[in-house]
C-alpha cells in the first residue's frame, strides 16, 4: 500500500508544486495521474522511491516513512521508469543492461540469468539480446526499459509518460504490457497527458492534477462519461468520445461508452434501433 | 544531491534583481580585468584586504551573490591550502605567505564579478563586442548556454540510474570511479546529439561563417554604468595609492 498523507512539496524556496496530496493506492491498482505539462505529475512519482522527499506530510510504502528509507530500498520495491527511459542506456547489449540493475540489487548469477531470460521473452527483445540497446527502435527501447524495470521483480511499477514519442501501434503494445503486469499482481501507477490511452484503460483508476492539486480521483468511465469538464480545467482535451457522449446526451439519448469497443457497439445499435 | 550536482550549482547563471546585472557587461569585464591586473601591483596584503573587503560589500549589496562567491571560494580550498604550505616552507614568514593567498583570492573575486552577474546573452554580446571570430564567440556562448541544460540533464541521469540502484557513494575508489561510467555515457551520448541539432538549427537559420552579421540587442552604455566604473577606479587608485605607513603615524599622532 502506497500513501500520501497530506503531501506538500516545493522546489527550494519556490511557490508549491504539490498542494494538500492525499493518495492511498492499494495493491493491484492501475492508477493513472492526469495534468497538463507542469501539473507536478513526475513530481509525485518521484516522491513513490523517495528521490524526493515531501517538504510537508509524509509519504510510506508498505508502512515504510520515504523520510525514513534510502531510495535504494525503496528503488527495490519502487520501480520508477523515466520518461524517455532509453536516453539512460549505457552498456554495450541489451542483456548487460538488464544485468546492470539485477546486479546493482545483490541478485546471485543464476537468478540474474533466469530473471533476464523471463523478461525478455516476455517483452519479445530475447533475439535481441546481444545487439547494442542504441541500435534497437524507439518502441523496442521503451519496451526494454520497462522490462528491465520488471527484472528485479518490484512491488509496485511506476511509469513516466510511458508513450510519450510513440506511436500507435506502440501504444496498443504498451496497453497489453501494462495488462499483463497487472496480471502479475503488481500495482501500477503511471502518469500522462495522453488522454486517449487512458480512455483505452477503462480499468484504471484516475487522478486528475490540476496545478498540483486534485481535482478528480475517481473511475476512468465516470470521469469521461460525467465529467469531462473537468479535464478542460485541468487544461487537457478530453477525448473525442466523451464530446459525442454531450451531444447525444443533449439529444435525450443517455449512453454510457466505458471504452472504444463499447462505443462503437452501442452507437451501432442506435443506429440500427432508429 | 551528488557533488556533482551541487558542484555544476555554482557554474550555474542566475538572473537575480540587482544593479550588477543590470551593468552593462562590458564595464563589469573592465572592472574585472583591471582588478586582475592590480593583483600583479599590489604586494602589501592590508591593502588587498581591504580591497576584498569593497569587493565583498560589492557582491552583498550591488550584486546579491555573496553566498555564491564564497561557495565559489569553499570549492577552490585545496588550492588554497596548496598556495599556503608551499610559501610558508618557502619563506616562514606569515606575510609573505598571506600575500599570495589574498592575491589569488582577490583574482578568483575578479573571475567572480563578470561570470556570476553576466547572463549568456550578455557574454556572446560582449564577444561580439571585442571583435572575436565569430566562430568563437558562437562556440563560447553556446558552450556557455548549455552548462544549465546539461547540469538538469545530469540530474535527471543521476535519478534515473539511482532508481535502477546505482549507487554512487559505495565501495572502494575504484568502484566509486566505475560507479560514474552509467553517468557519463548517457550525458556524452546526449551533448553529442544536441551538438548535432544545434549544428542543424543554426543553418537552417541562415549562419554562414564570414558574413556579418547584425544584432537584435545591443549594448549601450547608460549613466549608471559611467557612475559605477569611476568610482569604482577612484576606489582601486585610493586604495593603491594609499600610504599606510603615513596613516599609521598619524593616528599614533
Ligand atoms: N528540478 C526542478 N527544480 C525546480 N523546479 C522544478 C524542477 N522540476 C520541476 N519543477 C517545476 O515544478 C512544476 C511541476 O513539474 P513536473 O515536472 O512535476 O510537471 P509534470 O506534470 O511532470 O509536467 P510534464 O508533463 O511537462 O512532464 C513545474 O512548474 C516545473 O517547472
Ligand atoms: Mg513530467
Amino acid at each position: 500500500m502506497i500513501i500520501f498523507d497530506n503531501v506538500w512539496f516545493k522546489y527550494g524556496d519556490r511557490d508549491y508544486v504539490l498542494k494538500n496530496i492525499n493518495i492511498t493506492i492499494k495493491e493491484g491498482e492501475i492508477v493513472c495521474i492526469l495534468g497538463d505539462n507542469g501539473a507536478g505529475k513526475t513530481t509525485l512519482l518521484k516522491h513513490i522511491n523517495g528521490l524526493l522527499k515531501p517538504s510537508k506530510g509524509e509519504v510510506y510504502v508498505d508502512k515504510l516513512n520515504t523520510k525514513e528509507t534510502s531510495v535504494s530500498d525503496l528503488a527495490k520495491k519502487v520501480a520508477l521508469v523515466f520518461q524517455y527511459p532509453e536516453r539512460m542506456f549505457f552498456t554495450e547489449s541489451v542483456w548487460k543492461e538488464v544485468e546492470f540493475a539485477l546486479a546493482n540489487f545483490g541478485f546471485e548469477e543464476d537468478i540474474r540469468v533466469h530473471r533476464i531470460r523471463k523478461v525478455l521473452n516476455m517483452f519479445w527483445l530475447w533475439e535481441y539480446r546481444d545487439r547494442s540497446p542504441f541500435t534497437l527502435s524507439g518502441g523496442e527501447q521503451r519496451r526494454l526499459a520497462i522490462a528491465i524495470a520488471l527484472a528485479w521483480d518490484p512491488k509496485y511499477v511506476v511509469l513516466d509518460e510511458p508513450t510519450a514519442g510513440q506511436d500507435g501501434f506502440q501504444r496498443e503494445i504498451l496497453i497489453d504490457i501494462i495488462r499483463n503486469i497487472v496480471y502479475r499482481e503488481k500495482t501500477i501507477i503511471l502518469a500522462t497527458h495522453d488522454i486517449e490511452f487512458v480512455f483505452e484503460l477503462p480499468e484504471c483508476r484516475i487522478i486528475v492534477l490540476n496545478k498540483g492539486e486534485i481535482i478528480y480521483d475517481g473511475s476512468s468511465v465516470e470521469l469521461f462519461n460525467n465529467y469531462p469538464e473537468l479535464l478542460i480545467e485541468a487544461g487537457l482535451e478530453p477525448p473525442s468520445l466523451s464530446k459525442l457522449i454531450q451531444t447525444l446526451r443533449k439529444e435525450g439519448k443517455y449512453v454510457v461508452f466505458k471504452n472504444y469497443d463499447d462505443a462503437v457497439d452501442k452507437i451501432y445499435n442506435l443506429i440500427k434501433g432508429g | 544531491m551528488s557533488v556533482i550536482s551541487r558542484f555544476s550549482k555554482v557554474f550555474l547563471f542566475e538572473e537575480k534583481d540587482a544593479l550588477l546585472f543590470r551593468l552593462d557587461p562590458r564595464i563589469k569585464l573592465i572592472k574585472s580585468i583591471i582588478l586582475m591586473v592590480i593583483v600583479f601591483f599590489i604586494q602589501d596584503p592590508i591593502k588587498i584586504g581591504i580591497l576584498m573587503a569593497t569587493l565583498l560589500v560589492e557582491f552583498k549589496i550591488l550584486g546579491k551573490v555573496l553566498f555564491k562567491v564564497l561557495r565559489s571560494i569553499l570549492y577552490l580550498t585545496p588550492i588554497l591550502i596548496l598556495i599556503i604550505v608551499a610559501n610558508y616552507l618557502a619563506t616562514y614568514d606569515i606575510i609573505d605567505t598571506l600575500s599570495p593567498l589574498l592575491r589569488f583570492l582577490l583574482f578568483v573575486m575578479a573571475v567572480d564579478l563578470f561570470f556570476f552577474t553576466t547572463s549568456p546573452d550578455d557574454f556572446s554580446l560582449t564577444l561580439e563586442a571585442l571583435r572575436l571570430p565569430m566562430t568563437i564567440s558562437l562556440s563560447f556562448s553556446l558552450a556557455l548556454r548549455f552548462i544549465p541544460t546539461l547540469s538538469m540533464e545530469l540530474n535527471d541521469i543521476i535519478e534515473a540510474q539511482i532508481s535502477r540502484g546505482l549507487q554512487l557513494d559505495k565501495g572502494n575508489i575504484l568502484t566509486r570511479i566505475r560507479n560514474y561510467i552509467p553517468l557519463l555515457i548517457p550525458l556524452i551520448v546526449l551533448s553529442i546529439k544536441r551538438s548535432i541539432e544545434v549544428a542543424e538549427a543554426l543553418e537552417i537559420r541562415g549562419l554562414r561563417p564570414g558574413v556579418k552579421r547584425t544584432s537584435y540587442k545591443t549594448l549601450v552604455l547608460s549613466g549608471v554604468d559611467y557612475a559605477y566604473i569611476i568610482i569604482s577606479l577612484i576606489i582601486i587608485i585610493a586604495i593603491y595609492l594609499l600610504e599606510l605607513k603615513h596613516l599609521i603615524s598619524l593616528a599614533k599622532l
